[in-house]
């Protein structure tokens, strides 16, 4: 049989009083279930934050990639970016008169090309430019004489951006082929020499319009300018605009009687506006982590307030309870001292009971609060765990603090259990 | 065995007049004795007992026991003294009322947790007729039972001296005559008791009749 000790006094004593245990168990696990769900809640909302930013950023991401490729796509069709000019071309002349005066060795282009070093051009289109009076209609034009794309030497070619014009071929401007009712196939003379018209250029608004291309050798003969070039034209694929410095660097490394410029295009400022465009969905994005942050931290606050509350009440009432409970037993206590308990022992007898309203109060909140955060997340679209809302370390963590706070709770009406004169109860009886 | 000398206690009255229970009394109990106290209500025979018991200290004197100063010992010191030296028996019982007759009985070995309790249990079970009431909770019980119940928590551990107050105070006349048999009997093995009744008749079975009287004790 077993003896009698005071777990098995304590276990009676429970028993007996179930009511007054049931209330301190209920207040205990409606404290601790509080709690748990207050942080299950902002768990729950912290990952739903998380998620929604995730989803927002990789939306962006996505956009911004199809803007660079939109970008790129736009870029390649509407021209170039990158003009390499010679040395002694006057750049205020250049930009007044949207033209280039000064020439420089066509070898040029085949050198940069050859150059095996060069990684940031990806196009090449060596160019003569002459602004002149066409003497043959009496008015002004841009004489361009191309070759086509510089083929590279040392890495695959691109397809080209760019169709040479064949020699004895030109293609003309959108104004000068609709005042001129020129068709293609029909012929033009420029500088005494016969052309046929193999291009019609659509409408661009910009000198192209009045522009006419023929090829590079016999624009050099007419302009008697042979092995020499204006500029070259380089398309650079790795955004021109922010590279600049290292496109410079690199062609100048290889061809220093040269400049280089960047040719600013509609393409760069539509780019720009949408960097622009990501840059404000960035700024967004980064005003709605901060709005989350600020309810988030409304709710924690909130919840700093709400929880020590329920838990100041709890700890109120198991106070309460365990005076109660001393008030109720004085006589019990007067017949275990003079059965020769000392006060320690009665001591231990009444927080025993804290510790173990404590325990069990822990295990039924912690359970409650499981079930009630299992229902939620069922009810929830997102596939998140029980564990990623309510942490084992959580758990763990309020299944030992709560015992040490209902002992902590009932620590001074088991003292006043233990200090209790027995002979005055017992003389009262 | 058990010596009070010149042990004064006095309790606190209305508007802090203070009154005398205990005026130097005396006391000398022997082994094998049955001591007897008569007086009327409130004269302080409980006080005396609980004196004795190492529960109440008083305010001048000692209480020696083999030449042990009772109250020189510290309270846990007294605590120990009391579960292994003395057996309390009251008029109302003071059983645990959530316990059985056998956890009842069984509660004097909380102090002092000892070996081979059942077979002290069972003893003391059988001499109280309680084999078939051992597992009841006092509620259950006359009032008869319940005396006995509280005579065998306080001969469990073998004490050498059993205070008793008013022990028949509630009974009728045959589980008095139980009770003072079981305490007559106790005396004959060697141990002491001191009884404070207010019944004259009860004296019939003690060595020794004193009254109390202003206080002090007087031999009848």
């Amino acid at each position: 049989m077993k003896g009698m000790n005071l777990a098995l006094l304590v276990l009676r004593e429970i028993i007996h009083r179930r009511l007054n245990f049931f209330l301190g168990l209920l207040s205990v696990a409606c404290a601790t279930a509080c709690l748990m769900t207050a942080v299950f809640l902002l768990n729950l909302y912290d990952r739903r934050t998380e998620d929604l930013i995730a989803t927002k950023q990789a939306d962006l991401v996505q956009q911004t990639k199809a803007m660079e490729a939109e970008f790129r796509d736009i870029t390649t069709r509407m021209g170039f970016n990158i003009l390499v000019l010679p040395k002694d071309q006057n750049l205020g002349d250049f930009y007044a008169e949207n033209y280039a005066d000064k020439t420089m060795p066509e070898a040029y282009a085949k050198k940069l090309a050859d150059e095996p070093n060069i990684v940031t051009v990806r196009h090449l289109l060596p160019m003569l430019q002459a602004k002149m009076t066409w003497p043959e209609q009496k008015r002004k034009i841009l004489l361009i004489g191309v070759k086509g794309e510089m083929p590279w030497a040392h890495r695959d070619n691109k397809k080209p951006i760019l169709r040479p014009v064949e020699p004895g071929t030109v293609a003309v401007g959108y104004e000068l082929h609709q005042s001129l009712a020129l068709k293609s196939g029909d012929t033009l003379t420029l500088m005494g020499t016969a052309f046929t018209v193999a291009g019609l250029h659509p409408e661009r608004g910009s000198i192209d319009d009045i522009t006419l291309w023929i090829d590079l050798g016999q624009a050099q003969q007419l302009l008697a300018k042979p092995g020499q070039i204006s500029l070259m034209m380089a398309l650079e694929c790795a955004c021109a605009w922010a590279d600049l410095p290292l496109v410079r660097k690199e062609i100048q490394g290889f061809l220093p009687d040269t400049q280089v410029i960047e040719l600013r295009s509609k393409a760069l400022a539509r780019a720009e506006a949408r960097q622009e465009a990501t840059r404000m969905t960035e700024v967004l994005l980064d005003s709605e982590k901060k709005a989350q942050l600020a309810l988030k931290k409304e709710r924690e606050k909130l919840s700093a307030i709400l929880v020590p509350l329920v838990l100041v009440a709890c700890a109120l009432l198991i106070v309460i309870l365990a005076y109660l409970n001393v008030r109720e037993r004085r006589t019990e206590i007067g017949i275990l001292r003079a059965l020769g308990l000392h006060t320690a022992q009665i001591f231990q007898v009444f927080l025993g009971k804290a510790l173990l309203l404590g325990l069990l109060g822990a295990g039924v909140g912690i359970l409650g609060a499981m079930v009630l955060a299992a229902v939620c997340l069922r009810g929830t679209v997102e596939s998140y765990s029980l564990p990623d809302t309510l942490p084992p370390a959580l758990i763990v963590t309020v299944a030992l603090v709560t015992p040490l706070v209902t002992a902590l709770s009932s620590w001074l009406p088991a003292l006043m259990a233990a200090q209790q004169d027995p002979a005055l109860v017992l003389r009262e009886e | 065995m058990l010596e009070l000398a010149q042990v004064h206690k006095t309790y606190c009255g209305p508007r802090g007049a203070q009154i005398p229970v205990l005026s130097e009394t005396a006391l000398t109990l022997q082994p094998k004795e049955f001591v007897a106290v008569r007086g009327p209500s409130g004269c302080g025979k409980s006080t005396l007992l609980l004196t004795c018991g190492g529960l109440l200290t008083p305010e001048r004197g000692k209480v020696l026991f083999r030449d042990l100063d009772v109250y020189a010992q510290s309270a846990q010191q007294r605590a120990r003294w009391r579960a292994q030296h003395i057996g309390f028996v009251f008029q109302q019982f003071h059983l645990i009322p959530y316990l059985s007759v056998r956890h009842n009985i069984l509660a004097a070995t909380l102090p002092q947790p000892r070996r081979e309790t059942q077979t002290r249990l069972d003893e003391l079970l059988t001499e109280f007729g309680l084999q078939d009431r051992a597992d009841h909770l006092p509620a259950a019980l006359s009032v008869g039972e319940r005396q006995r119940v509280g005579m065998a928590r306080a001969l469990f551990n073998e004490p050498d001296l059993i205070l008793a107050d008013e022990p028949t105070g509630n009974l009728d006349p045959e589980n008095s005559d139980i009770v003072l048999r079981t305490l007559t009997s106790f005396t004959e093995a060697g141990g002491t008791v001191l009884m404070v009744t207010h019944d004259p008749s009860m004296e019939r079975f003690a060595d020794r009749r004193l009254t109390m009287e202003a206080g002090a004790l007087v031999a009848v």
